[in-house]
C-alpha cells in the first residue's frame, strides 16, 4: 500500500512538472511573437501552429517510445543459469524524453502490462512503478549526470548511457531487494545477494540494447531530449 | 515534419512484439526465477483475469504483441494530449 501510494504521488509529480515545463514553453514563444508578430496580423495563429507543431512532436516522441520498450520488453534474452532478462528501458526513455517523461512512459507500460497482460499485477504495481520508474529512469537520468559532467562528446554519451543503464538495473533489483525484505517475504540477507548477481548480468543486456538504440537514433537523427539541452548550453560537441 | 520520423520507430516495435518476441528465451526472468529458488514464487501468484493473460490473445502470442503495442502507443498518446495542449485555461474560457 506504501509503493502504491509512493508511486502514484510520483506519477502525479512527474505529470505535473511535464506540464508546467510545457506552459513554460508556451510563455516563451508568446513573449517571442508579440515582440515580433507577424505583418500578416497572425501572431497568435503563429504561435498556435508552432506549439501544435511542437506538441505533436513530443507526443510522438513519448507514445513511441513507450511501445517500443513495450515491444522490447517482450523479448526476453538469456543470462545463463537457467534464467533470462529483458529491457527496463529507464536510461533509453529518460535519455530520449526527458526523466520526468521517462517516469510517465515507464508507469504507462507497466499499467497496460498489468491490467491487459496480468504482467507483474495490480498488486505490485506502485512497486514495480518505484523500482523501474523512479529508481530505473529518474535514478538513472541521476547516473548518466553524474558520469558525463563536463563536456559530451558522442563517444562519452553512448558509454555513460551504456554504464548508467546497467546501474539503473542493479539498482532497481536493491530496490525490490529491499521491499521484499520490508513486506516480511523473506530476508533481505537472502534476496539481496541473489537479485544483485542475477540483475549484474541483466544489466549488461540493458546497456548493449540502450546503447544499440541511442547509437541508431543519433545516426538518424533523432531528436534526444538530453542532446537538445546539452546542444542549448553548447555542452556537446558532435563528433 | 519530425513526428513522421517516429513513425519508423513505431512500425519497428509492431515488428518487435509481434514477430522477434517469438523467439524471447523461455526461462524465467531474474526476480522470477530467484522467487522459484527462494521459495517465495507462490505468495506472488494471485489468480487475475485480464484481457491477453500470459502475452496470448486468440492463442497466439504475435497478436498479442501486436495489439499491446498499439494499445501502450494510443494511451501515451491520449496522455501526451493531455500534457503537451497548447490551450491554457484562459484561452479555453474566452
Amino acid at each position: 500500500m506504501g509503493t502504491a501510494m509512493a508511486a502514484a504521488g510520483a506519477v502525479a509529480v512527474a505529470a505535473r512538472r511535464v506540464r508546467s515545463a510545457f506552459l513554460r514553453r508556451v510563455a516563451m514563444v508568446r513573449s517571442k511573437l508579440v515582440t515580433s508578430p507577424s505583418t500578416d496580423g497572425g501572431a497568435t495563429l503563429q504561435m498556435r501552429n508552432e506549439l501544435t507543431a511542437q506538441g505533436k512532436e513530443k507526443i510522438w516522441r513519448m507514445a513511441t517510445i513507450g511501445a517500443f520498450i513495450f515491444s522490447a520488453q517482450m523479448v526476453n534474452f538469456p543470462i545463463g543459469g537457467g534464467t533470462s532478462g529483458h529491457l527496463l528501458g529507464g536510461v533509453l526513455a529518460a535519455l530520449v524524453l526527458g526523466p520526468w517523461e521517462a517516469l510517465l512512459v515507464i508507469s504507462a507500460v507497466l499499467g497496460v502490462q498489468a491490467a491487459m497482460f496480468g504482467d507483474g499485477g495490480i498488486a505490485v504495481l506502485g512497486a514495480n512503478i518505484i523500482n523501474m520508474g523512479v529508481i530505473g529512469a529518474l535514478g538513472g537520468y541521476s547516473v548518466f549526470h553524474f558520469l558525463t559532467k563536463g563536456r559530451l562528446t558522442r563517444h562519452r554519451f553512448l558509454w555513460g548511457a551504456g554504464v548508467a543503464a546497467w546501474i539503473s538495473v542493479v539498482m532497481a533489483a536493491v530496490g525490490a531487494s529491499l521491499e521484499l525484505a520490508l513486506s516480511g517475504t523473506i530476508a533481505l540477507a537472502r534476496v539481496l545477494p541473489a537479485m544483485v548477481l542475477a540483475h549484474t548480468f541483466i544489466g549488461i543486456g540493458e546497456g548493449l540494447i540502450t546503447v544499440a538504440v541511442l547509437a541508431f537514433l543519433l545516426k538518424r537523427q533523432y531528436p534526444l531530449m538530453v542532446l537538445e539541452k546539452m546542444k542549448e548550453k553548447a555542452e556537446y560537441e558532435e563528433i | 515534419m519530425k513526428k513522421y520520423k517516429w513513425l519508423g520507430l513505431l512500425l519497428a516495435s509492431f515488428v518487435v512484439g509481434g514477430v522477434i518476441s517469438l523467439g524471447a528465451s523461455p526461462s524465467p526472468d531474474g526476480l522470477e526465477y530467484i522467487a522459484g529458488t527462494q521459495g517465495f514464487l507462490e505468495l506472488g501468484r494471485v489468480v487475475v483475469w485480464a484481457p491477453m493473460l500470459d502475452y496470448k490473445l486468440f492463442g497466439t502470442q504475435s497478436l498479442a504483441g501486436i495489439a499491446g503495442v498499439g494499445l501502450v502507443f494510443y494511451f501515451l498518446y491520449l496522455i501526451g494530449r493531455l500534457l503537451y495542449s497548447p490551450r491554457l485555461r484562459e484561452e479555453k474560457r474566452g
